[in-house]
């Protein structure tokens, strides 16, 4: 039986300086990064003290803006994440199995997810979501990242970084801009829902249901590509 | 063999259920001899006549449609029990709102849930313009009456079978004629309900006369703001002699109309049966078409929804979160950086991430920020003499949606409140259903959806005895006695041209069944922003006499309250002077 052992996770202690999966010289900017984003919007969207009488009515709805904003800023994350699986493998100079990058992405995303919890904390307490709710919400952001991120381990390997960046941003961009026509499979449509602690339709598993088409085939195509590396060197 | 059996199993399951359906009579009646006021509650009798025990529950409801509110629908539901063969008669009462959608009328057998009566009652025909005029009568008693008095009143006969046996049932009726009828005929409760009423606002002629030979009785005598002594003979006419207690509003010998008040309503006693000769003009002219002033209009309905949407809704301080998130961010930067280059520090960002979220929680997690909804209670209690009519405006607003029940919290075994909902003008497709249980003695409870970010109010009106006691001597002197178990706090003189004055010496508090005297201070500003601005001036025009007390009612809140919700409890109440 296949066991996560943070260890092997780690780099060999030969590498110099010491690194480790989480925090290493490359990687360490991404989660002030991802803070200060998704941050900034959750104190954008708060409302101000104001009469009773003045909000009466008012559409008081900081889901959409706190779901776009984890969506955009977590995205863009797991992508990053993924893209620099690639070069830690270069590092490592030895062959890598698919777990061991899943388990390293994992690992990172759940210590972005981490890193986002007071701006959860926030959004739950003003807006009265209930535990479950909020768990589900965070279930379904590393989900998502975890299948961006598989995506982003593909990107990696494209010699070109002009490329990569392109593709990255408009890859990200259709699928977030162009599932927003089919409510049903949107992770924006999924995520607000979920934020908002109401019911949740039957059509809307189509997004939970695509993510882990997404996934799904992306892993495919990924335990192709670390297949041909098995044994050479690093393509970058 | 079989299919026979079956057949005859399938018959009698059928005769069963046929005779469940027609064991079961529903009578109905509906307000007064079928008329009502709309917009204010109509009395409405059932009656269930049973075969076998029966359980079930009475649902009335009106689902009303209107262009700038939506559609809003209101229940009624009280459950009931028939434990064996009988008939029972229940008595509900129902604010009915305008004339065009009809009144729905079920009865639901449970636990089966199985409708066994449904009816439905048009109101058009049934609607009045103007606060029904009532000539209660004897059961069968013969009682000429004109269509149309001088008064331009048009009176409705009843008799005691129609009369409620609760107040808030009579709220529909300006002013009730008592003529020849036996006070024994009207049960203790209708009695109870009559004079509520008349402390509430209402009206009661009682014309005596040869009816005075009826009508006669120690309860009716303390109604009437008049001393009998006997009947003798004016003009070829029976009169009733004695002297008059209240004004004497009319006067021609003995034939006289005279008034008293009672609480916010009077009692009126004609010498003379009036109905019998309409022609006694003036004491018709003195008896007038104006009826006193009704208080609940929808703006007083909506009171407590204006105070509630006076108040400010508390957020969490932005600049408190901009520098909590300026340190987060640029501590997780920092401590990443130095994670990133020495070993020791790696669990830095961890501890970092898991402080500020801690400090987080304990910042916003306060009732003002955690909890979903905020309530503003209000209330007047009006001590008006022998009984104190006590006002209460819930306003409640959601931060989250919830589904509700609010309970009317009891004072007493005889309590008897009754509970409104204010419609706001705000349209919105069935925001504001709800449906009323009526709880024992009368008291309801309300259960309903709160959307996120709406409002709801609600209004009470229940009865107590007697509050406080005042009364002004010469110099400036106030004496005044606390009758409740509560404190009353802040007390100022309120004068009926709304002037306010301080008492001394200071502070002017008056303890659970304590008497104190005060000397008259100076005139002070009363206050003119805010919630209790509004309710001084409500208590301004609540004012009979010509001043009253007004302390702050440190009493507990009459709507209970749910744990998810941060309630303030305003309350003021207004004494009048000892007639």
């Amino acid at each position: 039986m296949m066991r996560l052992d943070i260890e092997q996770l780690r780099l060999p202690p030969r590498q110099k300086p010491p690194d480790s999966v989480l925090f290493n010289r490359s990687d360490w900017a991404l989660y002030p990064g991802l803070a200060a984003f998704v941050g900034a919007i959750t104190i954008l969207v708060l409302p101000q003290p104001r009469r009773i009488g003045e909000l009466i009515g008012a559409s008081f709805a900081p889901s959409p803006f706190f779901a776009g904003a984890l969506l955009a800023a977590f995205g863009v994350f797991a992508l990053t994440v993924g893209q620099r699986g690639e070069r830690w493998q270069s590092r490592l100079q030895a062959d890598l199995w698919l777990w061991r990058y899943l388990a390293r992405l994992a690992l990172q995303l759940a210590f972005g997810l981490f890193v986002l919890a007071p701006f959860f904390l926030i959004f739950k307490l003003i807006t009265h979501l209930s535990p479950f709710a909020t768990i589900l919400s965070g279930t379904y952001l590393f989900s998502y990242g975890l299948v961006l991120g598989i995506g982003g381990l593909l990107l990696g390997i494209i010699p070109s970084e002009s490329l990569q960046f392109q593709l990255k941003y408009l890859g990200l961009l259709a699928y977030l801009g162009g599932t927003l026509l089919e409510p049903a499979v949107s992770p924006f449509f999924n995520l607000k829902l979920l934020l908002e602690g109401g019911a949740y339709p039957v059509e809307s598993i189509g997004g939970p249901l695509l993510l882990a088409a997404l996934g799904g085939a992306l892993l495919l195509l990924a335990r192709r590509r670390l297949g041909l590396w098995r044994g050479s060197k690093s393509l970058s | 063999m079989r299919p026979l059996g079956l057949a005859i199993l399938l018959l009698a399951s059928l005769a069963f259920e046929l005779y469940g359906q027609v064991g079961v009579e529903v009578e109905v009646e509906f307000g007064f001899a079928g008329q009502y006021l709309p917009d204010w509650p109509a009395p409405i009798w059932v009656s269930i006549e049973g075969r076998s025990p029966l359980q079930g529950r009475i649902i009335i409801s009106q689902e009303v449609r209107s262009p700038w509110r939506g559609v809003v629908e209101e229940r009624l539901v009280l459950p009931f029990v028939l434990p064996g063969k009988g008939k029972k008669r229940f008595e509900l009462e129902f604010l009915v709102r305008g004339y065009i959608y009809p009144l729905q009328l079920a009865v639901v057998a449970d636990p089966t849930g199985e409708t066994i009566f449904r009816r439905e009652i048009a109101l058009k025909e049934r609607a009045a313009e103007e606060p029904l005029t009532l000539a209660l009568v004897g059961r069968g008693e013969p009682f000429p009456m004109p269509m149309e008095l001088p008064t331009g009143e048009r009176p409705i006969r009843l008799e005691p079978e129609g009369f409620p046996s609760s107040w808030a049932g009579l709220l529909g009726a300006g002013r009730i004629y008592l003529g020849r009828l036996y006070p024994e005929e009207l049960s203790p409760a209708q009695w109870a309900a009559l004079i509520r009423w008349i402390e509430w606002g209402g009206e009661l002629v009682v014309l005596g006369g040869e009816n005075w030979y009826l009508l006669d009785s120690p309860r009716l005598r303390e109604l009437i703001p008049f001393n009998p002594t006997g009947i003798g003979e004016a003009a070829g006419r029976k009169v009733v002699l004695g002297e008059p207690r209240g004004e004497v509003l009319s006067r021609q010998g003995e034939i006289m109309l005279v008034a008293g008040p009672r609480g916010r309503g009077r009692g009126l006693f004609a010498t003379v049966n009036l109905l019998a000769n309409p022609g006694e003009g003036g004491v018709w002219e003195s008896l007038g078409r104006e009826l006193l002033q009704r208080a609940g209009e929808e703006e007083q309905l909506r009171l407590g929804a204006e105070l509630l949407e006076q108040t400010s809704l508390p957020f969490p301080s932005k600049p408190v979160l901009i520098g909590l998130y300026a340190l987060f961010v640029g501590g997780l930067a920092l401590s990443s950086w130095l994670a990133a280059r020495r070993k020791r520090a790696r669990p830095l960002p961890l501890l970092w991430v898991a402080g500020i979220a801690a400090f987080t929680v304990g910042y916003l997690d306060r009732p003002e920020f955690a909890r979903p909804l905020f309530g503003l209670e209000s209330g007047l209690s009006h001590d008006l003499g022998e009984t104190t009519l006590h006002s209460s405006w819930l306003g409640l607003f959601a931060k989250a949606g919830r589904r509700l029940e609010l309970r009317v919290v009891r004072q007493g075994e005889d309590d008897e409140g009754y509970l409104r909902q204010a419609l706001p003008e705000e349209r919105g497709e069935r925001l504001y259903d709800v449906t009323y249980l009526p709880g024992r003695g009368g008291t309801m409870s309300a259960s309903f959806s709160l959307a996120d970010w709406q409002e709801r109010s609600f209004f009470l009106e229940r009865f107590s005895g007697d509050l406080a006691r005042l009364r002004l001597g010469g110099e400036g002197r106030v004496w005044a006695e606390n009758k409740s178990p509560y404190p009353l706090r802040d007390c100022r003189l309120l004068s009926d041209e709304g002037r306010l004055y301080e008492l001394e010496p200071g502070p002017a508090e008056l303890g659970p069944g304590e008497a104190v005297e005060w000397g008259l201070g100076p005139e002070i500003e009363p206050p003119k922003e805010g919630p209790v601005a509004r309710i001084y001036k409500l208590a301004r025009t609540e004012l009979r006499g010509p001043h009253g007390l007004l302390c702050a009612w440190a009493a507990p809140g009459e709507f209970s309250q749910t744990p998810l919700e941060v309630r303030t409890i305003l309350r003021l109440a207004l004494i009048e002077e000892d007639q």
